[in-house]
């Protein structure tokens, strides 16, 4: 199983459990960045505990990465440009209560089987999923969450560069479905697994990173 | 002087944004550089939710010579790794749902109600929810407990030269994110406290 990094600063919410690390997630602490080498990782999932001006300092890191064929899954509400072609994070002007995520038609298996009520509401709570949206996306990305006013909330971008860029606006999808009795509990495993088949796709067209 | 520490994430950089909040500090101060920083010049130090627990450990020891010169230091959020000497600090389970539920409640009680800071704060400002609390040491004062008799804000005067307040609350994620109504007249009832107690 190829490991993936889970990239934060050090903070109780980013510590990874014996299962994360079972499923092959590694932690990268943030300020390790520069020493590391990305394509020992099938992917990168960059959180939204991160410093943006540090990832700004090391975008070539990032974009060397991509260049090789990487896969990057944001979690991030962007605000810098160090992620190839990502557009800032927004708040949504819709309340909380009133937000509804819709799962767009697509053959990604990240959302597989999940049903939309079950990322809505976690124990009669709206607004865990996302609190924001993108501005803009890439041309060509595909667009996976949406809201009912249609702004993108989490879309796959395989064009940018040679790499894949999967960018979520907002909560962290590994981590806060994990342990619920629902439909949602395969979204942290589908997320895995996802990296892992556009890692392995990248490989096929001439990647470098595993 | 007010300083308060932040690690540059994304909903840190929001709050900062937000102008209602400028008067709760004097100067922003970076977790990353805090080595670069005169902090004899300030007066009350907070450091914000969610900062890196690696580089509070890189800094301990001159947080602690702050405390120690007679400062105030203000610590919000979680205290994992014992990072910070006296602070007992326990998970547990985040009741996030209890009021969306008939009837639901998270009991916690206000103790020492004559303390300064409910002339700003009330109880149901600091009623969202936690992720863990405190065992105060000996001689603190806890501002809030919860029925187990843990304690969610308390107020050191006795530990150190200077006073430590510290609180499981995380009101800078909840405005930098834009929910939780009551994290915003919490911390100003923080702010317009320290402001107050700066005038005597």
């Amino acid at each position: 199983m190829e490991a993936i990094a889970y990239v934060g600063i050090d903070i109780q919410f980013t510590r990874l459990t014996a299962e994360d690390r079972e499923r092959g997630l590694v932690f990268l602490y943030l300020y390790d960045l520069p020493y590391a080498d990305l394509t020992a990782y099938a992917g990168v999932i960059i959180t939204n505990h991160v410093e943006e001006q540090f990832l700004m300092e090391h975008k070539a890191i990032l974009d060397e990465y991509l260049l090789n064929g990487g896969v990057i899954f944001s979690l991030t509400e962007i605000s810098l440009p160090w992620l190839a072609n990502v557009a800032n994070w927004k708040r949504s002007p819709i309340p909380l209560k009133d937000r509804e995520i819709i799962i767009e038609p697509s053959d990604c298996s990240l959302f597989k089987g999940i049903e939309p009520y079950d990322i809505n509401y976690r124990k009669g709570v709206r607004g865990f999923f996302s609190r924001g949206y993108f501005e803009k996306i890439p041309a060509y990305a595909e667009v996976l969450i949406t809201d009912q006013s249609g702004v993108p909330i989490l879309y796959v971008d395989r064009h940018s560069t040679n790499g894949t860029i999967f960018a979520g606006a907002g909560t962290d999808i590994y981590k806060v479905f994990i342990h619920e009795e629902n439909t949602s509990k395969k979204l942290s495993i589908q997320m895995l697994a996802c990296i892992r088949e556009e890692a392995i796709r990248n490989y096929a067209n001439g990647g470098i990173s595993k | 002087m007010i300083g308060i520490v932040t690690n540059g994430l994304p909903f840190q950089n929001r709050f900062f944004a937000e102008q209602e909040f400028h008067y709760l500090y004097d100067e922003v101060l970076h977790i990353r550089h805090l080595h670069q920083y005169d902090l004899t010049k300030y007066d009350t130090l907070i450091l914000s939710c969610r900062l890196d627990i690696r580089s509070l450990k890189r800094y301990q020891s001159q947080l602690l010579k702050f405390m120690n010169a007679g400062k105030r230091l203000i610590i919000f959020g979680e205290i994992v790794d014992c990072w910070f000497p006296t602070i007992d600090w326990e998970d547990s389970e985040v009741n996030f749902s209890w009021w969306v539920r008939d009837g639901g409640d998270l009991p916690m009680e206000m103790q020492n109600k004559v303390h300064s800071l409910f002339n700003y704060i009330t109880l149901r400002d600091m009623k969202w929810h936690y992720h863990g609390s405190f065992l105060p040491p000996q001689g603190a004062q806890s501002l809030l407990d919860i029925p187990n008799g843990r304690s969610l804000f308390y107020v050191d005067n006795v530990s150190f030269n200077g006073e430590l307040i510290v609180t499981t609350l995380d009101p800078m994620f909840h405005i930098g994110l834009g929910f939780i109504d009551q994290s915003k007249p919490f911390l100003h009832g923080i702010a317009k406290w320290l402001r107050e107690e700066e005038k005597h």
